[in-house]
């Protein structure tokens, strides 16, 4: 029998990629169709990051790769350019997370600005090398992306922040914790 | 009987005056108030009028956009049937209903898929030219690799002087037409057509149009941009062949081309 905590990994695991199809296919289908004088924001990427930043231990990097193996059925980028893509992505994420210790919503959309330009050119540093035909770069096609992005990261954390909710683990508040008593036991 | 004296006595008359004066000076001011009270209750009828009238423009025009909307996707629809009966061609006509997802590749995403009959490198149409092909066929969508992306590889032929070359995309909305001849008189504006030895496409179909030439002079071959004549960012609506049986477009553009030149010709010996 399956334990709820296990139950709902799975759900989580499961709801999240969903969540993250339906933003894949609301920036290629909708967005792309319907403001086609704007560019999209980039909502695969805010979801990278997102769980990059919040979500720990292994899973997630094979988690991220089922993505990556997802965002192919809606582009023709190859599988290996997309883990690569993927594999960049979290470096760059993990040095922010190592380095800058903030919750605040404006460095999230700022890391994701960022992040944006960084996939930029990161895919042409790996287009150059591994592809027979570079890809073509526009700066200001790049630069509008990234601000769109900026703009959009925002709403996106906070309605995944609200998704998650559901799945955190809500334990017993007791004033002295397991690991308090760790700690104090080192000394 | 003896008729009053109307005339007023002396002592009478200032008053007299005074009251003509009052009477008449309300009586302007009561023609004034009326013509004002008139002019304002009128102003509040226009008023409300004018609000009723704009509405009713605004929802006439709003009508007239529909329907002029309506006229121009009926005309397409129209050109696209039309289309559809004069050709040899098998057609399954689709409906894009997505972009590429990165802006690295051009890609659309059509409604049909395997379940209608569709094939992996199959090509995709339009009334006024070659879009692309076929790249990844799903159960009921399609994924259609534009001649812009720059993985796209076209045969193609250059219509004035029949020169065979390859078409590449470049990402951009734009081309390269390579391996023709550097002896070859290829000008700008000269029309590329599809060359049909890929097997994809039927022969003679519009490609794109010669923007520059660029003759290297180490280099055996030409180096010519050229610009498709589809926007691919303005694609709605495409046709995907299913069986080309052996349509030939080029002889059709030929004739057309010779029909306008003769044409033309003749415009010039009447003038």
């Amino acid at each position: 029998m399956m334990s709820s905590k296990n139950f709902r990994f799975i759900l989580k695991y499961f709801l999240f990629t969903l969540v993250f199809i339906m933003f894949c296919a609301f920036q290629s289908s909708f967005w792309s169709v319907l403001i086609d004088f704007l560019p999209a924001p980039q909502l695969w990427l805010i979801f990278l990051i997102y769980i990059f930043l919040k979500w720990s231990g292994y899973s997630t990097v094979f988690y991220a790769y089922g993505l990556g193996l997802i965002l192919i059925f809606f582009t023709a980028m190859p599988l290996k350019m997309s883990w690569l893509c993927l594999l960049g992505l979290y470096g760059y994420t993990w040095v922010f997370k190592t380095r800058i210790h903030s919750s605040s919503l404006f460095l999230f959309s700022v890391l994701c600005g960022s992040a944006s330009l960084f996939y930029s050119g990161f895919y042409i540093f790996l287009s150059y090398f591994l592809e027979q035909k570079m890809t073509s770069f526009s700066l200001l096609e790049r630069l509008l992306d990234a601000g769109m992005t900026f703009l959009s990261a925002a709403i996106i954390y906070l309605f995944l922040d609200y998704l998650e909710h559901f799945f955190t683990v809500k334990e017993a508040w007791s004033p002295v914790s397991k690991d308090v008593n760790a700690h104090l036991g080192e000394f | 009987m003896e008729q009053k004296r109307s005339t007023t006595v002396w002592y009478a008359q200032p008053l007299s005056f005074a009251a003509e004066m009052f009477q008449s000076f309300f009586s302007y001011f009561s023609l004034g108030v009326r013509g004002t009270v008139s002019e304002y209750v009128n102003l509040i009828h226009i008023k409300s009028e004018n609000t009723d009238l704009k509405s009713k423009m605004s929802e006439l025009t709003t009508r007239l956009k529909l329907f002029e909307e309506n006229q121009i996707e009926l005309e397409r629809l129209k050109n696209l049937i039309d289309f559809q009966k004069n050709t040899k061609m098998d057609l399954i006509p689709a409906q894009v209903i997505g972009r590429d997802l990165l802006p690295d590749h051009k890609t659309i995403t059509i409604n049909k898929g395997t379940h209608h009959g569709l094939k992996n490198l199959q090509a995709v149409l339009t009334v006024s030219g070659a879009v692309g092909y076929v790249f990844r066929p799903e159960k009921f969508t399609s994924h259609i690799l534009l001649m812009t992306d720059r993985y796209s590889v076209v045969d193609a032929l250059i219509q004035k002087t029949r020169s065979h070359g390859i078409v590449e995309g470049q990402g951009e909305n734009s081309g390269v037409l390579q391996y023709v001849d550097r002896t070859d008189d290829v000008k700008a504006g000269d029309l590329i057509v599809t060359g049909g030895l890929d097997n994809i496409f039927p022969k003679g179909f519009p490609l794109g149009v010669v923007t520059d030439v660029e003759r290297k002079t180490k280099s055996a071959s030409l180096i010519i941009q050229i610009r498709p004549v589809i926007e691919s960012e303005k694609i709605e609506e495409v046709f995907i062949v299913q069986n080309a049986a052996g349509e030939s477009f080029f002889d059709k553009n030929s004739t057309s081309l010779s029909d306008d030149k003769t044409s033309n010709k003749n415009n010039e010996d009447i003038k």
